[in-house]
């Protein structure tokens, strides 16, 4: 029975379908079904088919935006039941695209595929400056800081913000992935970042990397 | 090494299809001329008509390019419409930021009126004529019936996409919308300024296929960008500039680049992820064809780097039938070392000679 309900909340966000996505959720919570599995083993499921379909260039920014908003239904039926052990998030990822800079849609991907992923996220928005990428490093104390730029002008923020870090002592604490259209791997390396993705769906694998590799190195 | 023509003899000659001593290079460097010229934002360049021309002018002068002034209203095509729009007077900016689109709703746009130039787009009449008096030959937006010129400058991009699944007869009106209001400011200027004393250009950054699919573009950008296009030259314009901005290649593989009147010929302008040996092959019979330099490396290499990308990309583009100039991808990143950009004219002084 789950598994029905699972493989249909899965088709809905693939379509879409924001008010089957509810109704489904809403079903889940009636029957009894673990809010967690609906949300990851349906839902999550869905995002996954579409960051894979994204990437492979057979599905565009605005299904994935529809599929994000069904995810986003869901989610606000089932999370309120979701009990914070059963989760097992994988990591806490605070984004944001830096300052000068209000191209967001990159980075609107990025943040429901990394939600769907099981990430705790914590978005800053757009144009966001330096001082509020660290003063929420300091409080939210993330594992990965996602860094997006659209522009050249706007890229060069980057650096600027990985130095902040590194004076403040902050720097050991989270891993810095940055994308964008004009960041490159070379520049990545260049200012010192962690981790770089060429699009949204190959961040996610990127942020489970630097999780991988964080939690080593704890 | 020393030049048999003046910047502005070849730029006119590159369009007449007569010979030119070298490459032309048209790197496009609006924001890059305002910092040259010792602006610490780029707020002025677009807020002040004889800001955004002199800046051009001079910089062209210094650095040794051919590019004519390429001008851009302070309002942004989004003030026009009622959006409210960041002028870059802030160091991170590079360009005006729509901050918030004037259309939230269905209804919203149903009701949106089309704006009157007139009214709306006296500094950038100010702006065409002030080129057009020191005899510069401008290239001028003129901008509508696609994507990148309604979303974010009516709608936000996100509320646009979606609208392209659930209600793509908004996203129609839209489109119809912005391609009504271009072609009157294109009229208004053909009247004004006459037709062959300008260049019409426009730039397709949202209609790239990163973001939708080529049906998309096929099915609502395709009819209004050729109406557009078509009644600018049948007003007697000679071409158009179009900045096929970012990733168009299932565009280009699905026939909509050349389904868009450019003129014949027309400059063809794609970003580095269409190869120029490839846009040679497929525009170069007839249309003028621009190179592709990557601006992030203009900003980030060193001299000797870009130098050797400019010679490439100059080998690729040089002996198209048309017409070939070395251009930096999507225009040059305004805190470009200037050596960086002066490595564009002398690779065609020293590999670009006819």
């Amino acid at each position: 029975m789950s598994d029905d309900l699972f493989g249909e909340l899965t088709d809905a966000v693939v379509a879409g379908d924001k008010d089957r996505c509810r109704g489904l959720a809403e079903q889940a919570l009636d029957e009894g079904v673990d809010p967690y599995r609906a949300l990851m083993e349906g839902c999550a499921e869905g995002m996954n088919i579409m960051s894979d379909r994204y990437d492979e260039g057979e599905a565009y920014v605005p299904d994935i935006l529809l599929s994000a908003e069904a995810l986003y239904e869901a989610m606000d039926v089932l999370k309120p039941h979701i009990d914070v052990e059963d989760t097992g998030v994988s990591g806490k990822v605070l984004l944001g695209v830096v300052e000068g800079d209000i191209h967001d849609i990159g980075k609107n991907v990025l943040k429901s595929i990394f939600d769907a992923a099981g990430f705790d996220v914590i978005d800053l928005g757009r144009d966001v400056r330096p001082e509020q990428f660290q003063e929420s490093i300091e409080k939210e104390k993330p594992d990965i800081l996602g860094l997006s730029a659209l522009m050249t002008t706007s890229m060069t923020g980057m650096p600027k913000i990985i130095e902040n870090l590194q004076k403040a002592g902050l720097r050991e604490r989270v891993k810095v992935m940055v994308g964008g259209a004009p960041i490159s791997e070379d520049y990545a390396e260049k200012i010192g970042a962690d981790g770089y993705a060429p699009n949204a769906p190959q961040a996610k694998k990127t942020a489970e990397k630097l999780l991988k590799q964080k939690k080593k190195e704890a | 090494m020393k030049d048999e023509m003046t910047s502005m003899e070849r730029w006119k000659a590159l369009l007449n299809g007569d010979p030119v001593d070298r490459i032309p290079v048209v790197p496009f460097a609006s924001g890059f001329d305002a910092s040259v010229n010792g602006y610490e934002t780029m707020g002025d360049f677009f807020a002040k008509p004889e800001v955004q021309v002199k800046c051009q002018k001079r910089s062209r002068e210094m650095i040794g390019y051919d590019e004519p002034p390429h001008l851009m209203p302070p309002g942004y095509w989004a003030e026009q419409w009622g959006s409210e729009v960041e002028l870059p007077y802030r160091k991170a900016m590079s360009s005006p930021s729509v901050t918030d689109p004037v259309v939230k709703t269905a209804e919203d746009l149903e009701e949106l009126e089309i704006p009157d130039p007139k009214e709306t787009m006296q500094d950038f009449h100010k702006m065409v004529e002030l080129a057009i008096e020191d005899d510069l030959y401008p290239l001028v937006t003129i901008w509508g019936g696609c994507i990148s010129a309604v979303a974010p400058h009516m709608v936000s991009i996100e509320q646009f996409m979606k609208w392209l699944r659930t209600d793509p007869g908004l996203c129609e009106m839209a489109l119809d919308k912005s391609a009504e209001f271009t072609i009157s400011v294109a009229e208004w200027f053909a009247e004004d300024f006459g037709t062959d004393t300008w260049i019409p250009w426009d730039p397709l950054p949202t209609d790239a296929n990163v973001l939708i699919s080529a049906d998309n573009f096929g099915e609502l950008v395709v009819p209004r960008l050729k109406k557009v296009h078509q009644k600018v030259l049948d007003l007697g314009l000679p071409m158009w500039f179009t900045h096929w901005c970012s990733d168009h290649n299932k565009n280009i593989e699905a026939g909509h680049v050349d389904k868009i009147p450019h003129g014949d010929p027309g400059v063809i302008y794609f970003g580095p992820e269409v190869d120029v040996e490839r846009s040679v092959e497929l525009f170069g019979d007839e249309h003028i064809i621009t190179g592709n330099v990557d601006p992030p490396s203009v900003q980030n290499k060193s001299y000797e780097e870009v130098l050797q990308l400019c010679k490439e990309n100059i080998e690729k583009g040089k002996d198209s039938p048309r017409g070939y100039t070395l251009t930096c991808g999507c225009g040059v990143p305004p805190r470009a070392p200037p050596i960086n950009v002066y490595a564009f004219v002398k690779a065609s002084r020293k590999y670009g000679k006819y």
